[in-house]
């Protein structure tokens, strides 16, 4: 635990590699999960006995399984290209947090046990035994790694680090090593369906309060006709919405909530949340566990087919979209219930950006005026996924939302947004206080660029649609002295514009 | 299905790896015995240099000498064309046949004639 | 002696290279992708992909993108690789073709700065690794290795150029020999035997070194998959489900 104030970069407004600190991001590491959680994930308890000689049968098991490791492991040139790429290395300087440091402490093990060249030549040809040592490094070092794949857009061969720490996660897992932040969590979906271990009723609670806020707010201005629902478990609704279950009570993922539901009323479409899925999120991706995520994920298949729905929608979630739109196909599909005619999954934006296109959403911007915003490209929906039919529709959709919802947009430098976006620093399982220094210090390259706009165009409010992103940036701006209350939804703001009741 | 293009993808490259080889084999280079200089030499006489050091540094002679002829305009005939051709009377018949086996172009040739006529083989002592 | 010495160990690196080669390449065509994870914005079929795909291996798309001094010092070398390798054929065929030859004509007259060009950028690559203090921190041997046994090869092969000249006729015969399986014996020339012998070396080496990635890039799942997991379903053939 650190008792002391961690210190935050300075805001200068510019992004600088720094030199080289070995070892300055190696105090920093998670708690480590307990017995608890680890059987309950169906992990050993703890470190087994013979943990080396399991962790190299468990690597020699993924290296068959996964393309993506074996060649990633093996075509590395160490160009160093990633080295500077990395949020976590531009934060704290340490060698083993540059993309490719961290996969050389893989690699270095790889090559000792599975290459003629590592078993015959050793150190010599950059090998190196599973000890102790190193695996107290894979722990740290692998669980800095957010899986944001800004090294891979770098690599000259597509060499996507998160591959390899999903990877490496696995492994330790297998020997009985994971993070008590993530493996409670997975476990806590394995018993209640969310992140956060709400039950329905806490769930429906909060739904109830949500409605209730929404009709003072209107009855407030002298609007008496609106009141907006946010049903849940309702058999035969069109339209199933999965959000991430902080949406349903957190700050402030729960404006987007009310977002969605008025887009929803507006647009006359019945819709549904459940009960048994009530978490976008899939924590499962974060270890590399392809059983424990599709284990998630068949949560949100049953409730398909339970709640009779016709389409499936995601709300604001980073990590939840990539899984949605890249693995359910492959982990719960095919949706054959589903209609065909629209995207399966689609994503919250994708739908709302259809009905303004269509003229079906009417969006006063001048709600939204006391607004300069700027928009972040969260790292898993800017790299993994796609929005709309065009590549670079995640992009595009979400900005022409906000455009559509308010007048003063700007982004922020071209070196730090869409496919080149920084990670919130908070991804895949760092979003956790013991984490704090490196959330801190991996956040700087996106709060200097944040820190760019706001003094050449006044931003004040920091669009996000990623429940991971808004998490951490509400507990990171205060440390680099911003308010908290910039951080909000894009759906937020498509709540404060929308204009409810019969078009004119 | 996934055997089947890994096979594909196998050949691909097999071809692509094997293809000096295949190559060769196809257009059977080697049957007809290249390690016979196919070139006409004169009967009798023996040369500036000794064989070996001639085939491999030739081209440094006559460069030598043009050097000498151009640049300080001293003309000797040690190392000339026209005294080469003293010996080997033909160019197609001596020079293009090992230039065009080992795919190098004579430079010579851009700007010069290789001399013709009758002459007497003597070589050198 | 030394030639048959030479002679089998030719077929040797030969073998090991090609079947090395062969083998890997067969463990990435066979290894399945579990899940879709192309990195997108990625083109949505195949023509965009292969587009993709030629602009990252001929151009080194990613790499101009993320480090333009890499890019600078990588691109001259593997230009400067396919143009030695291209003027190399010409010792693999006999009677030698129209078109090789008169590439050979052009590369002759350019031959001293394509001598540079490959070794050069040798030289620049290797100081920055040792001088950008990240990239110092994650070499390992073997990155300084391949750097000096190309440069040696390099340079020996210039130096047969330029200063100690072989008898290109023993060495056409001999590489002739090898590929049509009657060996011939080994040029005497020293520089020669020094070329070759580091090339063995190279052919060995390659299949079990980072110099895959020649062939690697071909397979990367984030470069190669179309960005369609919503319309085609990917099966995972070791999914529980499935088996």
């Amino acid at each position: 635990m650190a008792k002391e104030k961690i210190e935050a970069p300075k805001l200068t407004g510019k992004i600088e590699t720094p030199r080289i600190q070995p070892g300055a991001s190696l105090a920093c590491q998670h708690h480590k999960a307990n017995e608890q959680f680890l059987t309950g994930l169906g992990y050993p308890s703890s470190l087994v006995e013979n943990w080396q000689e399991k962790a190299i049968a468990k690597m020699g098991e993924l290296l068959n399984k996964y393309k993506s490791l074996k060649l990633y492991l093996d075509i590395c040139v160490r160009c160093g290209a990633c080295a500077d790429k990395c949020q976590f290395y531009l934060g704290t300087g340490d060698p083993k947090n540059t993309p490719v440091g961290r996969q050389e402490l893989f690699r270095k093990v790889y090559r000792r046990y599975f290459t003629p060249a590592g078993k015959l030549l050793g150190n010599l040809a950059g090998a190196e035994d599973f000890t102790e040592e190193v695996l107290k490094e894979w722990y740290v070092y692998f669980h800095h790694c957010s899986q944001c794949r800004r090294c891979c857009v770098a690599c000259p061969y597509g060499i996507d680090t998160a591959e390899i720490s999903m990877a490496a996660r696995e492994i330790m897992h297998s020997i009985g090593l994971g993070t008590k932040y993530v493996d409670e969590i997975i476990l806590k979906v394995f018993n209640f369906g969310n992140n956060l271990g709400m039950q329905p009723k806490a769930i429906k609670n909060s739904l109830d309060f949500c409605e209730d806020e929404m009709k003072e707010a209107y009855e407030e201005k002298g609007i008496m006709d609106i009141d907006v629902k946010i049903p849940m478990d309702v058999e035969g609704a069109e339209v199933l919405l999965v959000v991430p279950s902080a949406d349903f009570f957190a700050s402030p993922h729960i404006e987007s909530l009310l977002g969605y539901a008025k887009v929803f009323y507006q647009a006359g479409i019945s819709w549904t949340l459940s009960s048994y899925a009530s978490e976008a999120g899939n924590f499962g991706m974060f270890i590399g566990s392809y059983d424990g995520m599709q284990k998630v994920a068949s949560r949100i298949g049953q409730a398909v087919r339970d709640l009779k729905v016709k389409r499936l929608v995601i709300g604001e979630c980073g990590h939840a979209y990539r899984i949605a739109y890249s693995f359910w196909n492959t982990l719960i599909g095919p949706f054959d219930t589903l209609d065909k005619r629209y995207p399966i999954p689609q994503h919250i934006c994708e739908f709302t950006y259809d009905l303004i296109k269509r003229g079906a959403l009417r969006l006063d911007k001048e709600a939204n005026d006391e607004f300069v915003v700027t928009y972040h490209d969260s790292c898993n929906i800017a790299r993994a996924t796609r929005m709309g039919d065009m590549p670079g529709g995640q992009f595009e959709i979400p900005r022409s939302i906000i455009k559509a919802c308010c007048n003063k947009f700007v982004d922020m430098p071209q070196e730090t947004i869409r496919e080149n976006t920084f990670c919130c620093g908070g991804g895949a399982g760092l979003l956790t206080d013991e984490m704090m220094d490196i959330r801190i210090k991996g956040a700087m390259p996106r709060m200097q660029a944040l820190k760019q706009v706001i003094d050449s165009h006044g931003v004040n409010f920091f669009a996000l649609i990623c429940a991971i992103c808004k998490a951490q940036f509400t507990k990171i701006f205060p440390a680099y002295g911003l308010s908290m209350d910039m951080v909000g939804g894009v759906h937020q703001l498509v709540s404060r514009a929308i204009v409810l009741g019969a078009k004119e | 299905m996934n055997k089947l293009i890994a096979i594909f993808v196998v050949l691909i490259f097999g071809v692509v790896l094997l293809s000096p080889f295949v190559v060769n084999a196809i257009r059977g280079g080697m049957s007809k015995g290249v390690s016979k200089l196919d070139i006409v030499l004169p009967s009798s006489g023996k040369c500036i240099k000794d064989k070996e050091y001639m085939r491999a540094n030739h081209m440094d002679l006559l460069k030598k000498e043009r050097v000498k002829a151009v640049r300080d305009g001293v003309r000797t005939n040690d190392y000339s064309l026209k005294n080469c051709q003293t010996c080997h009377q033909k160019r197609d018949e001596f020079c293009d046949r090992c230039h065009h086996f080992v795919g190098v172009k004579p430079e010579c040739f851009e700007c010069h004639y290789y001399p013709t006529g009758k002459k007497e083989c003597k070589g050198r002592e | 002696m030394l030639s048959t010495s030479y002679i089998f160990l030719a077929y040797f690196a030969i073998i090991i290279f090609v079947f090395g080669i062969l083998c890997k390449v067969w463990k990435y065509a066979v290894i399945p992708n579990p899940l879709k994870i192309p990195l997108t914005p990625a083109p949505t079929n195949t023509i965009g992909v292969i587009l993709r795909m030629v602009f990252e291996v001929a151009f080194f798309k990613s790499l101009f993108k993320s480090n333009k001094f890499t890019w600078l010092g990588g691109c001259a070398f593997h230009l400067a690789l396919l143009v030695v390798l291209a003027s190399h054929i010409r010792f693999f065929v006999s009677p030698v073709p129209e078109p090789i030859m008169l590439l050979q004509t052009f590369l002759q007259s350019i031959s001293m700065f394509i001598g540079l060009l490959f070794i050069a950028p040798l030289v620049y690559l290797f100081i920055r690794r040792v001088w950008v203090d990240r990239t110092r921190f994650v070499s390992i041997f073997a990155d300084y290795f391949v750097l000096i046994l190309l440069f040696l090869i390099g340079l020996s092969g210039i130096t047969m150029k330029y200063l100690i000249r072989p008898d290109l006729f023993a060495v056409k015969t001999f590489i002739l020999g090898l590929i049509s399986f009657s060996p011939e014996p080994i040029p005497t020339n020293p520089i020669f035997i020094t070329h070759f012998t580091l090339i063995l070396i190279l052919l060995i080496y390659f299949p079990f070194s980072k110099l895959m990635h020649g062939c690697g890039i071909f397979f990367s799942p984030t470069r190669n998959q179309i960005d369609n997991p919503r319309e085609k379903r990917l099966i995972n053939p070791w999914d529980k489900r499935i088996i």
